[in-house]
Formats: C-alpha cells, structure tokens, sequence
C-alpha cells in the first residue's frame, strides 16, 4: 500500500484518535502529522515490517505523553481509589462537557491507558508494550482513572471513594 | 463492566466524532517533511559558510572585528490591528467541521475572498515548539465560471507593519491547510496570491 493510499485510509481514524487522547484539535493535528512524517520517513519498512495503525499510534502516544511531560510536572495523583458502587453515571451524565471536563482531570497516562483500552480497544499486555510498562501498572492507571472521573462526575464522591 | 466502562466507551465515540479533519492530511505531511528538511539544509549552510569563515579568519590572522552592535528591533504595536473573528464561520467554509461554531477564530480578507481559519490561535513569531502556526485558507465561492490557477502557486508577499520588512511565503498549490511562519512579531500585511485571485489579509504574530 502506498503512503497516500494509506493516509486517505486511515487518516481519519488517526485523527479521531489522536483527539480524543488529547482533547485539544491543534495538538491532535500536530502529532498526527509528526507520526504519520516519521512513518512516511521509512514508509517501505513500515508497510512490510510493521501494521501500519501501530506504528503511527504508539509513536502519536508516547508524543504525547512527552508533551505533556515537558509541559508540565504537576501532576498530582490521587491515592488508590477502590472500584466501588453507585449510581450507573452513564445514565446520568447528559451534558458532554462534563466528561469532557472529567477527562481533563486525568493525568496523561491515565487517559492513555482508558482511551487506548476503551477506544482503541487494546488489551493490557497490549498496553503495557505500546507505554512500555507493566500490566500491573496498566491496571493500576485504568483504577485510579476510572475512580477520578467518577468522583468528577459525581461530587457526592469525594477521590478517596468516600461520600 | 463498570458504569465507567460504559461512558468512555460511548463518551470517546462521541468525542472522536468531533475531531479536526484534515482533508489533504498526505498532503500536509509531505508539505511538513520539506519544510524539515529546508530548514535543515539551510542550518547546514550556516555551519559550513561560518567553518569556512573561521578558517579564513585563521589563515589570515587578522583580528576579529569588533561584533557589530545587534540591530534594533523595532516594537511593533498589536494595536490597531484587526483581531481575529469568533462565532459561527461564514456556511461555505464549514466543510469538514461538525458544526457552524467550531470555536476557532477566523480572519477574513479585505475583499472577502479569502477566509484564514487560525488553527494555531495566536499565531506566534518565532513559531513555538509545541504549537504550529497552522491556517486553514478558506476560498469564498466566486459567482460566474472559475479558473483554478496550476498547483504550487497560493502565496502571499507578507510585510510587516511599521517596518520595510517583507518576506514570501509559498502556502501551498491551492488554498488549504496551512503552516505559515513568519520572522517577527507584529503586524502583517499578507497580500494573497491564487492565480488571478488576489486579496489581503492582516494577522497578528505575537512574541512568544
């Protein structure tokens, strides 16, 4: 497949998952485009060697996340927070920009590991390979993620999982 | 499946679905990859025109002139300078966005003929490592038959306000996405060339 072939292909879907793992459009586009160059650079060996998609979305998140690294060192981590129940907050977030908010409040591999599980649908070992860390430490940013946005989304949740 | 689980699934789709889309994204990258590439030959030139220097400067052992006093740079007021628009986007530009007012600030050419969606709000002089000066080049619709002009011929001659300073800028082949640097803060004047299409722009670059 050549490279223009694929970009018409799968651009969209690139730039969709680029958005959503940054939530900022100009920031989207810039690393889209940064991959998709460095993938273009040794397209030959890309194509034969390497799924394509993989290529170009592991190096769009580890851009990202060194962005956000030099960008910034205040991430502020919560406590482990256990799982716990509740009310079913997909039947009562009606407004987007409360997620959109929510999502704002995770760190940058916390929203990594839940976009890369729940949009792209990758596995854990999957996960870990492409963040080049353990399954362990995937499980425990998808924890402590979920458990963020739920206590963002409901305030009656305070981060220690307490009301 | 945690009640979580179930609303990023649905919340991501629905996020993803307001993505930017680039519709000459090959495009875009090729453009970006010459630019790299441009800026890199033109370091390499530097480094070997000032190898060479030195080395004449050895061989005749001459004293090293006194370095000249930096040139002023002029302060440029923003001031009077029209800021970028905001709000819904004229109908015919809103291809590929989701919705009438995506919330990205616009600039509109003196004759209407051009709009310039300012993706990377406020354009920066130098440009910033993390954020491009990226412009998406809107043509307005043109009542009667249209020629379009052969590819690689939209640029602008920019000059900036309150000084001689004016530099070229090949945007592309066709009005589209964009990536314009430019050397210096200020005020500029970018007069837009498409074939027999011209018009004028002004956009403000700040200082980082």
């Amino acid at each position: 497949m050549e490279f223009s072939q694929y970009v018409t292909a799968r651009g969209p879907a690139l730039e969709r998952f680029a958005y959503v793992l940054t939530g900022d459009a100009d920031l989207a586009q810039d690393l889209v485009q940064t991959a998709l160059l460095k993938a273009y650079r040794r397209w030959r060996w890309v194509a034969r060697v390497e799924h394509p998609d993989a290529y170009v979305r592991r190096i769009v998140t580890r851009s990202y996340l060194d962005w956000r690294r030099r960008r910034s060192s205040s991430e502020q981590p919560v406590d482990a927070v256990p799982e716990r129940a509740g009310p079913d907050l997909a039947d009562g977030v009606a407004d987007r920009d409360q997620l959109h908010r929510a999502l704002r409040t995770l760190t940058p591999r916390q929203r990594a590991v839940l976009v890369l599980r729940h949009y792209e649908g990758l596995d854990d070992a999957a996960i870990a390979g492409l963040l080049r860390c353990g399954e362990v430490s995937v499980r425990s940013h998808a924890s402590r993620g979920a458990a963020r946005l739920r206590a963002s989304l409901d305030p009656t949740i305070s981060p220690g999982g307490s009301r | 499946m945690t009640d979580v689980d179930r609303l990023l699934g649905a919340g991501f789709e629905e996020l993803g679905r307001e993505a930017p889309h680039d519709a000459d994204l090959a495009g875009s990258v090729r453009r970006r990859g010459r630019r790299q590439l441009a800026v890199l030959a033109s370091a390499l030139a530097v480094v070997v025109l000032a190898g060479a220097a030195g080395v004449a400067a050895v061989r005749l052992r001459t004293p090293a002139p006194a370095p000249a006093a930096a040139a002023p740079v002029p302060t440029v007021a923003l001031a009077g300078c029209p800021a970028l628009a905001t709000g819904p986007l004229p109908e015919w530009a809103r291809t590929g966005f989701s919705g009438p007012d995506p919330g990205i600030p616009f600039a509109r050419s003196r004759d209407g003929r051009f709009l310039a969606i300012v993706f990377g709000n406020p354009l920066s002089a130098p440009s910033l490592p993390d954020r491009s000066n990226k412009i998406l080049w809107v043509l307005a619709p043109v009542a009667g038959p249209t020629v379009e002009p052969a590819p690689g011929q939209f640029w602008a001659q920019a000059r900036l306000e309150g000084t001689g300073l004016s530099v070229r800028r090949d945007i592309g082949s066709a009005p589209g996405p964009s990536i314009v640097d430019l050397p210096r803060a200020g005020c500029w004047q970018l007069e837009l060339h498409w074939g027999s299409y011209t018009d004028s722009i002004s956009l403000r670059y700040r200082a980082p």
